[in-house]
C-alpha cells in the first residue's frame, strides 16, 4: 500500500431531483474510472479519492457546495454539473478560487474558461452533422420542443439558422418550464402536433424526457410517420421511458454503449459488472470516464495537484476512450469527439445508424460555421 | 411560444463580428495577450499593438485600448476622426480624470482591468453595434441638414421670383422645378444659381 497522501478532488452531480437520471449516469463513470486507477495503484502511488456530493438539481446547492468543496475540502479539481444554469452559477466561483472544473455534458457552445475542461459536444459537433443526416433522409419540417433551458433556446436558434439555409424549415416551437407536470405536456405535444412536422425536435433534459417520452406513447400521439430526434435522450434516460415507447427514437450524441470497439467491449464489461447486467453506459457515464483519465494521464506528467499545473498538462491531451479517440482542444478546452447518430431500441440501447468518419474540432462559439454559411450565400 | 421565427436572433451581429478586424492596444502582458487570444478564439481577427499607433492601420473596425495613467500618455487623438470605429476602453482606474477621457473619446464600451475573459464578446458586439447606429445616426444628421439648407435656398429664390414676376408662391415654385427639370439639375442647385446671378 502507497503512503503517499491521496489525491482528493469533488465530485458534484444531482443524485436527487429532477437531473437525477442523467446525473447519476455522470456519476457511474467516475466511479469506474476511479475504481480502475486505484486497482492499478493510483496515479504516481497516489490514490485517487473522489469525495462524493448531492447538488440535489439546485443551482444554488451546486454553489454552495461548490465554495465548500474548494474552500473547506481544499480540493482543486471538481467534476459536475449538467444543466447549464448550474455550470453558470459554478464557474465564478471556480474562477475566482483558481480551481478546475470538469463539466462533461453537451451544451451549447458561446463559452470558454481557462479553468473549464468541456467533455461534452458543442451545436457544430452533434446538431448539424444530425440535422445534415436528416435532411438528407427527406426530414424537412421540424417542430422544436423543449424544456425551458438555454441549451434549449441556443440549440433551437442554431437549428431554425440551419433549416433556414437548407430545404427544411421550423413549424413552430414550444418550451416547457422544468418541473411542469406531466399533464401540460399533452397539450404541448398535440398542439405540435397540429403542425404535422415529421420531426420532433426534443431538447427536454433530464427526468423530463420521460415525461415527454411517455406521454407521447401513451396518447399514442407520435405515430410512425414522426421521428422524435435529441441530443440529450441517452441510454440512462431511456432506460426509464416504458418500455413499450422506447424504440424508434433518433439521438446524436458522442457515444453510445453499442460501439464495439474492443476498449468499448472491456468498458462495457466492468460497467455491467459494477452496476448491474442490465445496465447499459451512455455518453454521459463514457465522458465522465474519459476525464477522470485525462486527469490521471496529466497527473502522471506532472507530479503536481495545483490547478495551473494540471491545466497545463492537459492542454491538447489524447486519450483512447471507449467508442474511439478524443483529444482535448488546447484552443478552447473543448473536446474533439465524434458524432454518432442511434436508434433507440426496446431494450434501452440504441443501433449505431451512421458515425461521423473522424473526430470534429469543437466550435464553441461557431466561428468556422458562420464562415460556411457566409460562403454558401457568396 | 407558438411561433418559431419571432425568436430568431439578429444573425447580422454575431457575422458582423466574423469580419471585423480588430486591433488591441495594450503592452505584450498576460492581459494583452490574454485579450488578443480570446478575441480570435470567439471569432474575431485580432492583433495586439503597444504603443499606439499615430494613424489607425487600414482595415480595423474595432480598438480596444488600454487607457490608464500608469502607461504613460498615448496618442489617441486619431480616434476623433474615425466615425466608424468600434472603441471599447480598458480601464484600471475609475478617476475622474479617466472618466473625462472616456466621454471625450465617445467610447462605446468599457473593459476592466484584470481582463475577464468573461464579457468580452458582449462588449465588442455591443460596441459594433454601437457605432454602427452613431454612423447612421451621423449620417442621417448631414442629410437633414444639407435638405435644410437647400429648403431656405429655394424659400429665397421663390421670394425673389415672385417679387420679378408678380406670381403667387406656388406658381413661383412651379416655374424652378420646371426649369430645373429642363436643365437637368436639382431644384436647389438652380435654387443657387438664380440667388447667385441676382446677387441675392
Amino acid at each position: 500500500m502507497s503512503d503517499k497522501p491521496a489525491f482528493t478532488f469533488g465530485v458534484l452531480f444531482s443524485q436527487t431531483g429532477l437531473m437525477s437520471v442523467t446525473e447519476q449516469a455522470h456519476l457511474k463513470g467516475i466511479i469506474l474510472a476511479v475504481e480502475e486507477i486505484n486497482s492499478k495503484g493510483g496515479v504516481n502511488g497516489r490514490l485517487f479519492e473522489p469525495i462524493i456530493l448531492d447538488a440535489r438539481s439546485d443551482e444554488e446547492e451546486y454553489a454552495r457546495l461548490t465554495i465548500d468543496l474548494l474552500l473547506k475540502q481544499n480540493v482543486n479539481v471538481i467534476f459536475g454539473s449538467c444543466l447549464s444554469s448550474c455550470r453558470k452559477r459554478v464557474l465564478p466561483i471556480i474562477e475566482r478560487f483558481n480551481g478546475v472544473l470538469f463539466y462533461p455534458s453537451v451544451y451549447e457552445g458561446f463559452e470558454y474558461s481557462p479553468n473549464v475542461i468541456y467533455g461534452g459536444a458543442t451545436p457544430n459537433q452533434m446538431i448539424i452533422p444530425l440535422l445534415d443526416y436528416l435532411v438528407k433522409a427527406e426530414r424537412r419540417k421540424y417542430y422544436l420542443l423543449g424544456s425551458d433551458t438555454l441549451f434549449a433556446r441556443e440549440t433551437n436558434r442554431i437549428v431554425s439558422e440551419f433549416l433556414e439555409e437548407s430545404t427544411g424549415s421550423v413549424l413552430g416551437s414550444a418550451y416547457v418550464p422544468l418541473d411542469t407536470p406531466v399533464e401540460g405536456y399533452k397539450s404541448v405535444i398535440r398542439n405540435a402536433l397540429k403542425f404535422e412536422p415529421d420531426v420532433l425536435l426534443s431538447t427536454f433534459v433530464g427526468n423530463e424526457n420521460k415525461k415527454f417520452y411517455d406521454s407521447c406513447f401513451e396518447d399514442e400521439l407520435a405515430g410512425p410517420a414522426l421521428k422524435i430526434v435529441s441530443l440529450t435522450m441517452t441510454e440512462s434516460e431511456l432506460s426509464a421511458i416504458q418500455e413499450e415507447g422506447r424504440a424508434g427514437h433518433l439521438t446524436a450524441a458522442a457515444y453510445f454503449g453499442t460501439e464495439e470497439d474492443t476498449l468499448n467491449q472491456e468498458f462495457l464489461e466492468r460497467y455491467r459488472a459494477k452496476f448491474g447486467e442490465d445496465q447499459i453506459p451512455g455518453v454521459y457515464a463514457q465522458t465522465t470516464y474519459a476525464q477522470v483519465k485525462l486527469l490521471a494521464r496529466a497527473m502522471e506528467f506532472t507530479y503536481s495537484d495545483s490547478s495551473e499545473d494540471i491545466l497545463t498538462a492537459l492542454s491538447g491531451l489524447e486519450l483512447m476512450a471507449p467508442g474511439g479517440k478524443i483529444s482535448l482542444d488546447p484552443e478552447t478546452n473543448h473536446t474533439h469527439l465524434r458524432c454518432v447518430i442511434g436508434e433507440s431500441r426496446k431494450d434501452g440501447s440504441f443501433e449505431i445508424k451512421w458515425k461521423s468518419r473522424d473526430v470534429i474540432q469543437p466550435d464553441p462559439y461557431l466561428t468556422g460555421y458562420d464562415r460556411i454559411l457566409m460562403a454558401k450565400r457568396e | 411560444m407558438a411561433n418559431g421565427k419571432s425568436e430568431l436572433f439578429d444573425r447580422s451581429i454575431l457575422r458582423a463580428l466574423r469580419e471585423s478586424q480588430a486591433l488591441v492596444i495594450h503592452p505584450d502582458d498576460e492581459d494583452g495577450v490574454a485579450l488578443t487570444r480570446h478575441l480570435n478564439r470567439v471569432g474575431c481577427s485580432a492583433r495586439r499593438m503597444w504603443p499606439a499607433p499615430d494613424t489607425l492601420p487600414e482595415g480595423v473596425k474595432v480598438v480596444l485600448f488600454l487607457l490608464s495613467p500608469e502607461v504613460g500618455e498615448q496618442n489617441y487623438d486619431w480616434m476623433s476622426a474615425e466615425t466608424d470605429v468600434a472603441r471599447i476602453a480598458i480601464i484600471s482606474y475609475e478617476t475622474p480624470e479617466i472618466l473625462s477621457r472616456l466621454a471625450k473619446l465617445s467610447t462605446h464600451s468599457v473593459l476592466t482591468k484584470p481582463i475577464r475573459l468573461f464579457g468580452i464578446l458582449a462588449a465588442v458586439t455591443n460596441a459594433v453595434q454601437m457605432s454602427k447606429h452613431v454612423g447612421r445616426l451621423n449620417r442621417r444628421i448631414r442629410l437633414l441638414d444639407e435638405t435644410l439648407k437647400g429648403r431656405r435656398k429655394i424659400e429665397n429664390a421663390v421670394q425673389a421670383l415672385m417679387k420679378e414676376r408678380g406670381v403667387n408662391e406656388e406658381e413661383a415654385y412651379r416655374l424652378l422645378r420646371d426649369k430645373a427639370m429642363k436643365n437637368r439639375i436639382s431644384v436647389v442647385a438652380l435654387a443657387e444659381a438664380y440667388l447667385l446671378a441676382h446677387g441675392i
